[in-house]
């Protein structure tokens, strides 16, 4: 039989180590570890435990572990991003040498801890939502095969002398001379014991019987450490990010060159997840057009003859002043009343630059821990925290907007000054849009675009009635690229340049077709060429909408770049375009140029899809990946004092009311930074649902005998006697009645005499004797297999409880007495 | 009360079954983490402390499993012990050295849970005749037991050495589901075993002996005439029949010579000595000196074959740490407890060997025949009692002894036996 269990162990052993390495290689992207764990498990299935053809030699073993560690650790050393794959390949080439050891226990146990040691490095290196999913498998084989270890190691110990040599300086000594101390006065000599085993067990011990045990298991494993995930206070607001070794594929530089040549090469990977939350009624909020997301702004532009056009930030993020994007609460009351309130969620993938993104205007949403700095100037927000990190991660964050209505988005972005409060903006110094930086937002050099210059007058002229205001003028200008009639959206950019002229210019005269880039430049500087301030907003524009998770999947080809240009409030009034309560001053205007095609972003229609896959690893994200402290604060112990009506939501206010009162009072400031991780009532919550939970328990296991004594389940079973032999009971029940009670040591023949004497004398009732002494006789074949000293012993079971039924009737009338022994 | 009501009630009061359940459960349960246990709870609290520091997710689920596992696997341990109780069956006469079966009966209690993978660890220690024996065990296995059912353990045991035996505690532990922790629980119930000395073969020659012993019995019968006999039948004279047997008043019905026939009443009467010296230097053996255990085979083999054989006249005294006396030794009762007297005795350096003669005095008087098996050399002064009056000193000197000595195989043309 243990041969069985061993035989099932390694099979076990192998599916683990499988799985295992796959969850490794979703981490690494690789799929050599579990194809060559794969083959080695076989192979040892194979020929070491099923022909026993070959075994590795335990010494060999060892040895071929320490090479496999040389092995890992120079790959360790190599590079300090592969560092965690490379104690994971460690691990595996471990596991392949034990794999080839004849099993024992030592090497089930050690194949257990490495493999174990395997899923937690996978669970550093990756973060898909296939390391869940694969998971419960891993979870439920786990289970089976602790559960077979268990009955191999059950059955190994059997026979076993369990008593052990107690650990004194007599058993050192002997250990130290190299004398066996266990074979010292050794009475296993004089004294064989041998377990006999019961046939019965094999069927007791079949494979089906673990595989039952584990699925009820695997379930009551999987509900506790669920409740154990979320309920475990956390200690941080942020999360772990996953160190990969594929390059970051969000942001931007902080320039955009149109110097691309050939074909623009497009690519379907994942940028970021953004989700639209309405944040009065916290459900999505539906938009009816893709959303512009803002990344980058190019303000200067610097024109080579002959060279190429370079878009620039006037200021580098790294050269501006450090400052928080203002909370909700500093919002202009103005702003506040208008549009609906919209919490946009960021999800991002690896990003190489410091620059996020955010649709403007935008404010900060309390209770999060990433906290993004802010540029006023030009609605930007990034993260000094970014600046400098070499190990790009994934970054999650949620900003407040009022740009949408009725989910649309509005055209008109206000200037900080405008949007935030005037205290904000003499906080930070921030006057608005100066004379100086509108100069710079108008430099162009006429001379290098002739062919522009005449496009926009053609344009103007061409539409006389709309170009009669500023405003007109340069929605007519992307009218006029946006119409796809003479300009089209290409990203085939392999015709010829003409060196002699600027890469706009070329655009504009010669080819007539490009990508969103040349659009925005074009008509950027189309309107600065009128002296309208403009600039280069570049970002993305999603419309891949996935209903099932309510998000936008931004990938790298919704890539865009738009232009913003600035009117005064005169000026967009005088257009009569928006209504005069929307402009309380002035603003940038987002145009966007670009014609819509099947390639380009431009349009802005939804794409709705129901995409699983994508919605799971979302969701997958959001609740497990990046379960922070303040996600957990607000999503599940929040919720519980969020409602007002909530009996308990006044204890977790006075609670938090409470600790803050102690904070302000006696604690100093690095006593702050603890109790910012800290939370009381969550720890309040905590201790008190568990004392409820232990007295619930604990009550209704131990007092529901007492409220339910006629169960028969629950009544004291353990002399309990066979169903054939139950008349015997019921005949102790009819003495017991009567009161004649059984002693614990009497056996039955002393109790049929006792109580036919008994019943003779005290209760008058001689013939009760004869029908004790046949019931007596009865019970002692039955049990014991013995004959029976009177002929009725032979009696069957229906006269047998013909004879009790008699007995009963008969002392059917008598009345109890007080319970009384005879001795 | 029959003999096997006796013996179950024996049984019972032995091994100290209570038919109360609530005096029967074991003490409180304990739980520990086994090998593998300690392993994973080490990884466990690496992760953890790595989870906390770097807030993995993941790390945090794959601990929240670990933990999870480990709850179940506590609570299971401590439920599947928490309502079992054992009931232990002996034999009622194991001898040495023959394999005999031991049952335990594992009852759960539980009307609702079963118990899983029971390992029973059953202890086994000899405390007579010597104390300084190393206890030893054996495990056994039950794989499952439903709820409110008993399953029951069996383990054969093999006993080289007589002596008394106690069995248990009993331990039963369980690493069930996971083999990350183990639970025990210790059933108190003890019980002791008489094992019974070994039985050998005597020899020819031995039957030899009692044969001219039988035959001086015989002419001594012959010489008393019909009343040393008890009438048994009739039949045809042979040549050869004493003329005193003819039944005349039938051989004049049948008009032919028949004679009675008389159950022959040979009766061997011996009185038997058993000297169990050990010389001082060999005290620490004294539980297993080969001289002292041949001796006592020898002597349970001689007392079990004569009262196979008749109603001998046998007395026996055991000098050794005791002295024992019994006389009268005819039925299997009797000489079952001689051999459990001899199956828990223990040598001496200094045998009451004189206090033995004087008990046995009343026997020589009859029996005149005295074997002393020792295991020294012939030392008759020391068999010299206090005796008080002529007639003691006039028996001892009709009394015909012979001595064994052991030591220097005196009884192996008589005896044999399967060396331990």
């Amino acid at each position: 039989m243990i041969d069985k269990f061993k035989w099932y162990l390694a099979i076990h052993f192998a599916i683990l180590g499988f799985l295992a390495a796959c969850l490794v290689s979703l981490g690494s992207g690789s799929l050599n570890l579990p194809l060559l764990i794969g083959t080695v498990a076989i192979i040892s299935l194979v020929l070491t435990d099923w022909l026993g053809w070959f075994k590795l030699h335990r010494y060999l073993g060892y040895v071929g572990m320490i090479l496999g560690a040389g092995l890992a650790l120079s790959d360790f050393l190599a590079s300090e991003t592969t560092r965690l794959n490379s104690i994971a390949a460690m691990l595996v080439y471990a596991e392949i040498v034990l794999y080839l050891q004849e099993k024992n226990q030592r090497i089930f146990e050690q194949l257990g801890v490495f493999i174990l040691l395997e899923l937690v490095v996978a669970a550093l290196i990756t973060n898909n939502i296939l390391f869940g999913l694969l998971l419960i498998p891993v979870l439920a084989i786990s289970l089976s095969t602790l559960i077979l270890f268990t009955h191999y190691t059950a059955l190994l110990n059997e026979g076993r002398n369990p008593i052990k040599r107690r650990l004194n300086l007599e058993y050192l000594f002997d250990i130290f001379l190299n004398r066996n101390p266990d074979k010292k006065n050794d009475p296993s000599k004089l004294i064989a014991l041998t377990p006999v085993t019961s046939p019965e067990w094999s069927k007791q011990l079949r494979y089906s019987s673990w595989l039952v045990q584990a699925t009820p298991l695997a379930f009551s494993v999987l509900v506790f450490a669920l409740l154990f995930f979320y309920l475990l206070p956390r200690t941080n607001a942020g999360s772990y990010n996953v160190p990969s070794l594929s390059k970051p594929v969000v942001g931007f530089s902080e320039r955009m060159d149109l110097n691309q040549f050939g074909n623009v090469l497009t690519s379907n990977q994942l940028v970021m997840r953004v989700s639209f939350r309405n944040m009065k009624t916290k459900e999505p909020y539906e938009l009816q057009q893709a959303p512009y997301l803002r990344g980058v702004v190019l303000e200067d532009y610097f024109s080579n003859r002959g060279r190429t056009g370079t878009w620039m930030q006037r200021r580098e993020v790294s050269h501006v002043p450090l400052r928080d994007l203002p909370a909700e609460n500093s919002v202009n009351p103005a702003y506040r009343e208008r549009g609906d309130w919209v919490a946009v969620r960021f999800s991002l993938e690896k990003t190489l630059s410091p620059s996020l993104f955010c649709v403007a205007p935008t404010c900060a949403i309390s209770a999060q821990g990433f906290r993004p700095h802010f540029i006023p100037e030009d609605w930007r927000i990034h993260s000094q925290d970014l600046i400098g990190d070499p190990a790009s991660r994934k970054i999650g964050y949620t900003i407040g907007t009022g740009q949408f209505r009725n989910g649309l988005e509005h055209a008109l972005v206000p200037e900080a000054t405008h949007f935030f409060s005037n205290n904000y903006a003499q906080r930070i110094n921030y006057s608005g849009l100066t004379p100086s930086r509108m100069i710079a937002l108008t430099r162009i050099e006429l001379q290098m675009f002739p062919g522009l210059i005449a496009l926009r007058d053609r344009i103007l002229k061409q539409n006389p009635d709309d170009t009669k205001t500023t405003v007109g003028s340069a929605l007519a200008m992307e009218s006029f690229f946006s119409s796809g009639t003479e300009y089209q959206y290409t990203l085939d950019l392999t015709a010829p340049r003409d060196s002699q002229l600027d890469a706009v210019e070329d655009f504009i005269v010669n080819h007539k077709k490009g990508h969103c880039q040349y659009f925005a430049s074009a008509l950027a500087l189309m309107l600065r060429s009128r002296g309208t301030p403009a600039r280069i907003v570049v970002g993305f524009r999603p419309n891949e909408y996935n209903e099932l998770g309510h998000f936008f999947t931004v990938r790298q080809n919704d890539a865009h770049s738009w232009v913003e240009a600035y009117f005064s409030r005169e000026q967009l009034l005088e257009s009569k375009l928006f209504a005069p309560e929307d402009v309380n001053s002035g603003g940038w205007l987002r145009l966007d140029p670009t014609p819509p095609s099947e390639e380009s972003n431009s349009g802005g229609i939804l794409r709705r899809r129901r995409t699983t896959p994508d919605f799971f690893q979302e969701m997958w994200s959001r609740n497990v990946l990046e379960l922070n402290q303040l996600q957990q604060g607000s999503t599940i112990y929040g919720s519980l004092g969020q409602n007002g009506d909530n009996p308990y939501a006044n204890s977790v206010e006075w609670l938090k009311t409470l600790f803050t009162s102690a904070q302000a009072s006696e604690m100093d400031d690095s006593q702050t930074e603890v109790a910012e991780w800290f939370s009381l009532p969550v720890a309040a919550w905590i201790i008190g649902l568990g004392s409820v939970i232990a007295v619930v328990w604990w009550t209704f296991f131990s007092q529901i005998k007492k409220f339910m004594p006629t169960l028969s389940p629950l009544r004291p079973t353990h002399d309990r006697l066979p169903a054939a032999l139950q008349f015997y009971e019921r005949c102790l029940r009819i003495l017991a009645r009567l009161g004649f009670r059984r002693l614990p040591n009497q056996t039955p023949a002393e109790v049929t005499q006792q109580a036919s004497i008994w019943l003779a004398t005290e209760r008058h009732l001689p013939q009760a004797g004869t029908w004790l002494q046949q019931l007596t006789d009865t019970y002692y074949r039955l049990r014991f297999g013995m004959q029976g000293t009177n002929d009725s012993a032979g009696a069957s079971h229906t006269s047998v409880e013909q004879l009790a039924d008699d007995f009963q009737k008969a002392t059917k009338d008598l009345k109890p007495n007080r319970h009384k022994t005879l001795k | 009360m029959s003999w096997e009501q006796w013996k179950t009630t024996l049984q019972r009061s032995d091994i100290g079954l209570k038919r109360n359940p609530n005096d029967s459960s074991s003490g409180s349960v304990h739980t520990w983490f086994t090998r593998e246990g300690w392993y994973v709870l080490f990884i466990l609290l690496f992760i953890l402390i790595g989870a906390a520091l770097r807030s993995v997710n993941l790390l945090v689920l794959l601990a929240s499993l670990i933990a999870g596992m480990l709850i179940i696997q506590w609570r299971i341990c401590r439920r599947s012990l928490t309502s079992l109780s054992i009931r232990r069956r002996l034999p009622m006469t194991p001898q040495a050295n023959l394999p005999f079966e031991v049952s335990i009966e594992v009852h759960n209690r539980n009307p609702y849970l079963p118990s899983w993978l029971i390992s029973l660890e059953e202890r086994l220690v000899r405390v007579e005749p010597s104390t300084s024996n190393q206890p030893t065990g054996t495990t056994m296995v039950v794989p499952w037991i439903g709820a409110t059912m008993s399953a029951s353990a069996r383990f054969q045991c093999q006993l080289k050495l007589r002596g008394k035996y106690r069995f248990g505690p009993t331990r039963l532990t369980t690493a069930f589901p996971f083999g990350l922790m183990r639970g025990w629980v210790t059933a108190p119930q003890t019980a002791e075993l008489i094992v019974r000395p070994q039985l050998g073969q005597l020899t020819g020659k031995w039957q030899n002996l009692i044969r001219l012993e039988r035959q001086g019995l015989a002419k001594t019968a012959s010489r008393a005439g019909v009343n040393e006999g008890e009438f048994y039948g009739l039949r045809t004279w042979q040549h050869g029949d004493s003329q005193r047997w003819i039944h005349w008043r039938t051989t004049a019905r049948l008009n032919e010579l028949a004679v009675r026939q008389f159950e022959q009443q040979q009766k061997l009467s011996l009185a038997i000595l058993i000297d169990l010296w050990i010389a001082d230097e060999n005290k620490s053996r004294e539980g297993n000196d080969p001289t002292i255990e041949k001796i006592i085979c020898f002597t349970a083999s001689l007392l079990d074959s004569m009262c196979r054989q008749g109603n001998h006249h046998l007395a026996i005294a055991i000098a050794g740490n005791n002295l024992r006396v019994s006389t009268r030794i005819q039925s299997r009762a009797v000489l079952g407890g001689v051999l459990d007297d001899l199956a828990v005795v223990a040598p001496s350096s200094t045998p009451n060997l004189p206090g033995a003669v004087e008990q046995l005095l009343p026997i020589l008087a009859d029996s005149r025949a005295l074997l002393v098996v020792s295991s020294r050399d012939p030392n008759w002064q020391q068999l010299q009692p206090n005796l008080r009056g002529e007639s003691q000193r006039a028996i001892m000197d009709k009394v015909q002894s012979r001595w064994l000595n052991v030591a220097r195989g005196e009884i192996d043309p008589f005896f044999k036996m399967e060396e331990l």
